[in-house]
């Protein structure tokens, strides 16, 4: 582990977004009758302790966790399952272990234990040449889906996707394959959505469709929410004054549409100036993934960015109406311990990736240079 | 040896999942754009106006002043009250939730009522168990209902299985159900309220609420406390409070009430204020147009007009008496307040205000001293002349022309009327009609005044030229009899008046004819309305030969024998007592007098020019020598009447047929009478036959002069 490899503007584009989750937290739940900095002054608490894990995931080399690939996975696994059993009701679904501190939400747990695991199982390329070595990647991804969406959360389960795919496609996979079965899974979405959705989950997609429908039922919340963008203009309307917020038209203000408190107060500027922050985050790792000659870190990192950058797409995607409503967070800007867990070890995994250039059996076509670099020892 | 190819892809393949991600961002940013810079506007509006609302102010009514004395005191005055109000989600959770329901789900609602009703049946025969408020609820719908749930203890969600997954049923304890039932039958041991009307009526309430098109506005009057009863008494009010636990959802709010001091004695001239009508309250349903207008506060003066004529949902008005003619300016204008309001719909702060502008201090010609007195007086005569059926009392102040009393009996008290309504309108003396202004009765010998005046003014007789009464005037085969069987024998007009001789005024029916007659009962302000400030005048009934050809469409032609009744007040004419009063008025001075009214303010003094259709000085001095004498010389109709020989009044008894063994008893006179001041008409309806004008009505006039005089004194 070399600590002078750390990615310090990573570091810093975090700090920037974490400050202004808390700064917005701390907006979305003051109403003009009654001040409250409770969720600002837990989010800060719950930064702080994100931030040991996030130290303690630097300081395990990944590629150990690489090589525990199988009990990590399993570990998830066990978690899901568990959770129909001492797992914490609440609207409808099961989906919290109660661990004290946090709430633990194995899905989510499970999003980092599946992209190690799929790290590991995709470091050799050759076998994804053929359809044959797609079956365990695609087995290890929809055990956990089905148990997820069992629970049910198909945000949660729907997240992982992404992931399969985009790690699928940085090791290498044939793009003909790829392609096929997404078309494929494209052409199953009618018979998903006519047998396999429920009756809110269909109404959401309604509702995404046409959002005046139903505008006090279940295109309300996406009404409100393209109101609190929209209102925001080019400049927002300030910092603790935007009336969908304050006045509480805004559903779910300091969790799922926290960038809509952001786009309505801070406006275009400051909604933009956040997506760049992402923007810039996800790249900068991506320049690491690009770094990385060790297949494994390279898919860790790729997997770890997917993760993020679907979360953060499908979250302000669903609040500026580009997509359906689901339950999803903004990563380190929404309020909830789980998430903000999950987001700091992806970025921890990355940085680990980043730091730790570990000696690779060059295959052919290793370019020399790079080569001898990485054969440097380091730790 | 270095391929490249497959790092090289792979790196190739990152920078293309770089690309996906930088799309997907672009997107995001364009919509951003979208919203925000190509529609934020309207985005913008939209959201302050679902912040804004407008709350309408009550002004406060005007207060009717009347004279007590040097003092002025209320005749109808607001004053605040306490009323029993109801906050609908606290007192009917279940069926508030029932109703929230069928919302969500867009069931049927009659369908949803009738499941909720047969709960209610079995919930009231058995209270404890639980009971499937509604099935099969998908999770989000119950997670959104789970919010209204959580705090009421009675009713949860229960997840069961079906068909492979999970669906929710609202569960509700009995108790639950049938609580607004309870709460409404216990407030009857407190108030006197209908338990089941009043739970229907907030279910329509409810429901109003519910499933009112402006989401917000529906759960402010959820929230907010809406009159049930108005006015309760203090003792009420507390007791209400003391049971506060067993009626929730229930208080005691502060409202107004419009009080009227002296009660039945003005009934009839204050009127009262009854519920407004829905067509006429629907000028605040403006209220969008209103925001729009308030957006830009430069145009705050925009509203003030739209303000004019708004009236509130639950607003009283006036229906009867002063408080109807006078409405427009006792009701004063709405004010308005522009606030900003939570999606609860509670007030965060005040934006910008109009105040009310209450409504206008009315100054009234009323004394209340006389009208107390005429009051009582009338009651007493009314009473204690069985069968009198009713009666009425005008006095007016000569020299300005303003009323100074004004009463019917049987009377009401208008700040009972809602309460007593229903026995109001069954009683068969029919306490609600303004006799005063509005009831139409044969004038009787009072209207010699007018033929009197008519015959002079014409000419068609001297003064001093006489007409011989034998008891009776014969001129076909019809008879006409005199008040003195035996005849008057030759007497001039002031005696004919005096005496009431009828075959005097025979004569002069016959000498003056139909045209003539109706000529001056106009000139003298009868067969019009005087335009009184009461609502509901009559005109009363001047007849004539083209009224008579068209009311029995020609077949009945006007004879000589109708000149005769006409001229002494008999027949098919009707006057009200109000006319009568004014005509006295015209006829105790010699100037014009000033129209009827009761506003202080409009009071002008009399004027010397006028009308030109005055009768003239002569004439006037002459007719009042007549009325003198009815009063203060021997023989005189009234002569014997002592109370009214002591305020030196003059005046004229009427006695006029009103069907079968009754008749009408009139008097109307001033005094004192050689510098008249006031002027009074006095009718007591369908006493016995025998009963005689001035010894039934003279008593009244006599009781009204005495105070009005005596008040003078004082002055």
């Amino acid at each position: 582990m070399d600590w002078r490899r750390i990615s310090w503007p990573i570091l810093i584009v975090l700090g920037l977004i974490l400050a202004i989750g808390v700064v917005f937290l701390l907006s979305a739940s003051t109403t003009p009758t009654r001040p409250y900095a409770g969720f600002a002054e837990a989010q800060v608490k719950r930064v702080v302790f994100c931030l040991i894990c996030f130290v303690v995931v630097l300081l395990i080399p990944y590629d150990w966790m690489g090589r525990r690939a199988v009990p990590i996975y399993l570990g998830g696994i066990a978690l899901l399952v568990a959770v129909f059993f001492v797992g914490r009701t609440a609207n409808g679904s099961s989906r919290w272990i109660p661990m004290g501190f946090i709430d633990l939400q194995p899905s989510e747990v499970m999003k980092v234990a599946l992209i190690v695991a799929l790290a590991h199982c995709l470091r050799c390329p050759e076998p994804l040449r053929s359809w044959r070595g797609l079956v365990a990647p695609f087995a290890l991804t929809f055990i956990p889906m089905a148990l997820i969406l069992k629970q049910p959360d198909l945000g949660s389960a729907a997240i992982l996707l992404p992931i399969l795919f985009a790690m699928l496609y940085v090791a290498r996979a044939r793009i003909l394959h790829l392609s096929l079965i997404a078309a494929a899974g494209l052409a199953a979405c009618p018979i998903v959505y006519l047998f396999g959705l429920k009756a809110y989950q269909k109404a959401r997609i309604t509702a995404f469709i046409n959002p005046e429908v139903e505008p006090l039922g279940a295109g309300y919340q996406i009404l409100q929410s393209l109101t609190a963008v929209g209102s925001g203009g080019l400049t927002g309307r300030g910092w603790g004054e935007g009336t969908q917020t304050h006045l509480q038209f805004l559903p779910e203000r300091h969790t799922d549409f926290i960038f809509a408190v952001i786009a309505e107060e801070w406006g275009f500027v400051g909604a933009g100036g956040l997506l760049f922050l992402y923007f810039a985050l996800f790249a900068l790792a991506l320049s690491i993934a690009a770094r990385t000659r060790d297949p494994t870190g390279r898919l860790i990192v790729t997997g770890a960015v997917v993760l993020l950058a679907s979360q953060v797409i499908i979250n302000t995607g669903m609040t500026v109406g580009l997509m359906p409503i689901t339950g999803l967070t903004l990563p380190f800007v929404s309020f909830g311990g789980s998430s903000l867990l999950v987001s700091f070890i992806a970025v921890g995994l990355i940085m680990n990736v980043g730091m730790r250039p570990l000696p690779v059996l060059a295959p052919d076509g290793f370019p020399r240079e790079f080569a001898l670099r990485s054969t440097l020892p380091t730790l | 040896m270095y391929g490249g190819g497959a790092t090289r892809l792979s790196t190739t393949r990152i920078r293309t999942l770089l690309l996906a991600i930088t799309l997907a961002f672009g997107a995001i940013v364009g919509r951003l754009g979208y919203l925000q810079i190509a529609r934020g506007e309207e985005y913008r509006r939209r959201a302050v106006d679902r912040s804004l609302r407008i709350d309408f102010l009550r002004p406060r009514r005007g207060t009717l002043w009347a004279h007590r004395g040097s003092d002025l005191e209320p005749l109808a005055e607001e004053r605040p009250s306490h009323d029993v109000a109801v906050v609908l989600r606290d007192l009917d959770p279940a069926y508030h939730l029932v109703r929230k329901v069928a919302r969500i789900r867009t069931i049927d609602p009659e369908e949803i009522d009738l499941r909720f009703r047969a709960i209610e049946e079995r919930a009231r025969e058995d209270p404890t168990a639980e009971f499937v408020l509604y099935p099969g609820l998908d999770s989000k719908t119950s997670r959104r209902l789970s919010r209204s749930i959580r705090k009421l203890p009675g009713i949860r969600t229960r997840a069961r299985t079906l068909d492979g997954g999970t669906v929710f049923d609202i569960v509700i304890a009995g108790g639950l159900a049938t609580r607004a039932e309870r709460t409404l039958e216990a407030l009857t041991r407190v108030v006197e309220i209908e338990p089941r009307q009043a739970l229907e009526e907030t279910r329509g309430w409810i429901r109003d609420a519910v499933d009112c098109t402006d989401v917000y506005q529906g759960l402010h009057d959820l929230r907010t406390p809406r009159p049930l009863l108005r006015d309760i008494s203090f003792e009420e009010a507390l007791r209400i409070e003391e049971r506060h636990a067993d009626l929730p959802g229930v208080t005691v709010i502060e409202g107004v009430r419009r009080v009227y001091p002296i009660g039945e004695a003005a009934g009839h001239l204050t009127g009262y204020l009854g519920p407004i009508n829905k067509e006429e309250a629907d000028d605040l349903a403006e209220e969008k147009r209103l925001v729009d207008r308030w957006r830009d506060l430069r145009q705050i003066d925009s509203i003030r007009e739209l303000r004019e004529g708004a009236h509130f949902k639950d607003d009283r008005v006036g229906r009867d008496g002063l408080e109807r003619a006078l409405e427009s300016d006792l009701r004063g204008m709405v004010g308005a307040e522009l606030v900003e309001r939570d999606v609860r719909g509670t007030v965060v702060r005040e934006i910008a205000r109009l105040a009310p502008v209450p409504g206008e201090e009315m100054r009234l010609t009323i004394d209340l001293d006389l009208q107390e007195a005429a009051a009582e007086a009338l009651a007493a005569a009314v009473d204690a002349n069985e069968p009198a059926t009713g009666g009425a009392v005008v006095a007016v102040d000569v020299q300005t022309g303003g009323i100074l009393a004004l009463f019917s009996y049987p009377s009401f008290d208008p700040s009972r009327f809602a309460k007593d309504y229903l026995t109001l309108i069954a009683d068969p003396r029919r306490p609600l009609n303004n006799r005063a202004v509005r009831g139409s009765y044969a004038p009787g010998s009072v209207f010699k005044i007018v033929s009197a005046i008519a015959a002079l003014e014409t000419g068609v007789i001297r003064p001093g030229e006489t007409v011989r009464c034998t008891g009776s005037f014969r001129p076909g085969s019809r008879w006409f009899k005199c008040s003195k069987k035996s005849g008057h024998g030759r007497l001039e007009l002031r005696e004919a008046l005096q005496r009431s001789c009828n075959v005097f005024f025979y004569e002069m029916g016959e000498r003056l004819g139909p045209d003539r007659l109706r000529d001056w009962g106009l000139r003298l302000g009868f067969g019009e309305r005087t335009g009184v400030e009461i609502h509901g005048e009559g005109r009363g009934l001047l007849p004539s030969p083209e009224w008579l050809r068209q009311i029995s469409k020609g077949r009945t032609p006007w004879t000589p024998g109708l000149n005769r009744n006409y001229a002494i007040g008999q027949g098919d004419i009707q006057v009200t007592p109000i006319q009568v009063a004014g005509l006295l008025a015209a006829v105790a001075g010699d100037n014009t007098p000033p129209p009827l009214h009761l506003r202080a303010s409009a009071a002008s003094p009399r004027t010397e020019s006028g009308r030109t259709t005055r009768p003239g000085r002569g004439t006037l001095e002459t007719v009042r020598e007549g009325l003198r004498w009815v009063v203060q010389r021997p023989g005189g109709t009234a002569a014997n009447r002592d109370g009214l020989k002591a305020v030196r009044a003059a005046g004229k008894t009427g006695t006029a047929q009103a069907g079968p063994d009754r008749n009408h008893a009139w008097f109307a006179g001033f005094a004192p009478s050689d510098r008249p001041r006031v002027a009074v008409a006095v009718v007591v309806e369908k006493v016995a036959s025998n009963s005689h004008g001035g010894e039934v009505a003279g008593p009244v006039a006599a009781a009204v002069f005495a105070k009005a005089l005596e008040e003078s004194v004082e002055e």
